[in-house]
């Protein structure tokens, strides 16, 4: 087992140099599935490298959500095979179950994978503070007391100290969204999956989250982020993969994708993306 | 003329107020067994278990379909020769009430889990809740104070139900009615206040259930 990067989020260091990935965080082979009788995920291979921030883009309906469930088993594959941070989530070969974890194991895996929703799906009985600790003290088995100074510590990181008593019914999406990624980030975890963790806030609480998302990838970490905000998207990743009709059309770094994108494809959506 | 006579009332409503506690008892007993067993029976009924959801069918059809006052009675009389067990009429009435209240919360509790949005079951199973934390911590949590104003309703028509375990002896409210009148020969005097001393009783619960429904509302 490697070390976890675990104080990563708090110091802002200078903006570290390209990286070059040693580690493999996120491995996906030939990963396919069906809803009925439609093909939502045509084979996809993907590998996130150790601090590689990967933007995912694509037109609408082309699997980018469905993929993203995919990697913490939310949706159940139907062939292929997911590895995070070296163990095998799940591996099915030609309709034969390999591996398909369940129960604790499958819970300790992905309370290592932040996931970041849409609609922030906070719960709404829980303080901002209390959505942070809960987790933190039930599955990590934090005292209160420790739990309490890390959510705090966290909240005050994206501007929220003052916010920490305040229920999500009381926060803005902005805020909402604040504390679903401090919720994520302080169990620590390997990687972080944005699922266009802006697209349901308000225009003028877009930046918000977004600055939080950019301090993070300066921080160095690990994040596969599905945004339709490409200019974001091209400011912050390290690497940008398109997306469509369940496959990988296109990946790249961001100025190669987004300034001479060899497929035509690619090349149509960002046309329109932009206009 | 049939003349009202404030002593005998006086006396009544003393008398029959001092079965309130006993009344107030069994009905916060068979509203907590209700729950206690109702919870179960609720979060079972939302898994798709064929074996167990025939076994929870029955259990609901029998104690829906039965006369509140046959199953005091069938647990006061007929448990101790199934069981070899003697009940106490107060033990008896609060099983049978609070089992009886537990068949139809097991109903609001189902329907109140599957009301909870999917996003909150995917968001505690992405932190790394197990089904058994997410229903803990998460879910009932939440569709509990969802479920308040039932609940609440569900404890006014217990305490308007219990009158009927005076059928088998228990000294409650309605009981003490019955005895005042055949001592005095003053059914209106009596019954008076027993009407009285209900009322009293479900006004304040139910007025008093708005103020606990606001205290635990989930903060929009
Ligand atoms: N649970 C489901 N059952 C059936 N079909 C589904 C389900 N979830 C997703 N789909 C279908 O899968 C396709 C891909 O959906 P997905 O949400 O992954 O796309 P997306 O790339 O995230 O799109 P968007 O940009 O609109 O969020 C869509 O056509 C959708 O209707
Ligand atoms: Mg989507």
């Amino acid at each position: 087992m490697r070390s976890r990067n675990s104080t990563l989020v708090l110091a802002d260091p200078s903006p570290a140099e390209p990286k070059v990935p040693a580690e493999i965080t996120i491995h996906l082979r030939d990963i396919r599935k069906r809803f009925g009788t439609q093909t939502i995920l045509a084979g996809i291979d993907l590998t996130v490298g150790k601090g590689e921030v990967c933007a995912l883009i694509g037109p609408s309906g082309s699997g980018k959500t469905t993929l993203l469930r995919c990697i913490n088993l939310l949706t159940p594959i139907d062939h292929g095979r997911i590895e995070v941070a070296g163990s095998t989530l799940c591996h099915v070969e030609e309709g034969r179950e390999v591996v398909r974890m369940k129960g604790r194991n499958l819970s300790r895996h992905r309370s290592e994978i932040g996931f970041v929703f849409q609609h922030f799906n906070l719960f709404p009985h829980l303080s901002a503070l209390s959505n942070v600790t809960l987790p933190l003290r039930k599955i990590r088995g934090v005292p209160r007391r420790d739990a309490e100074a890390q959510a705090m510590e966290l909240l005050s990181w994206v501007g929220l100290a003052d916010k920490a008593r305040s229920y999500p019914g009381n926060l803005s999406g902005g805020q909402k969204q604040r504390v679903a990624i401090v919720r994520a980030l302080a169990m620590k975890p390997r990687v972080m999956l944005f699922d266009e963790v802006t697209s349901a806030l308000d225009p003028e609480r877009v930046g918000e989250v977004l600055d939080v998302v950019r301090r993070l990838a300066r921080n160095g970490m690990t994040m596969l982020i599905v945004t339709h905000e490409m200019q974001f998207a091209r400011e912050v990743a390290s690497r940008i993969i398109f997306m469509e009709h369940g496959q990988i059309v296109e990946e790249g770094h961001p100025d190669q994708v987004m300034r001479n994108p060899a497929n035509p494809r690619t090349r149509a959506f960002l046309r329109l993306a932009s206009s | 003329m049939y003349h009202f006579d404030y002593h005998v009332e006086l006396i009544a409503l003393g008398f029959v107020f001092r079965g309130a506690w006993l009344t107030l008892e069994i009905s916060i007993a068979s509203l907590a067994l209700g729950v206690c067993v109702g919870l179960p029976l609720g979060i079972a009924r939302t898994h798709r278990s064929r074996v167990l959801g025939a076994f929870f069918d029955i259990y609901i059809e029998v104690f829906r379909n039965v006369p509140v006052l046959v199953q005091i009675v069938w647990f006061y009389y007929v448990l101790p020769i199934v069981l070899g067990v003697n009940l106490g009429a107060v033990t008896a009435s609060i099983l049978a009430l609070g089992l009886n209240t537990s068949a139809f919360l097991a109903e609001v509790f189902r329907g109140g889990i599957l009301g909870i949005p999917n996003g909150q079951h995917e968001a505690s199973a992405s932190l790394g809740f197990g089904t058994v934390q997410t229903m803990t911590y998460v879910i009932v949590p939440q569709m509990l104070r969802k479920m308040l104003a039932p609940l609440l309703n569900q404890f006014i028509v217990l305490i308007k139900e219990s009158a009927l375990v005076s059928y088998i002896g228990v000294l409650d409210i309605m009981h003490r009615g019955d005895m005042i009148s055949t001592q005095f020969a003053r059914p209106l005097e009596a019954y008076t206040a027993v009407a009285a001393a209900y009322w009293a009783i479900c006004f304040i619960t139910s007025r008093s259930a708005h103020w606990v429904e606001e205290l635990f509302a989930i903060p929009e």
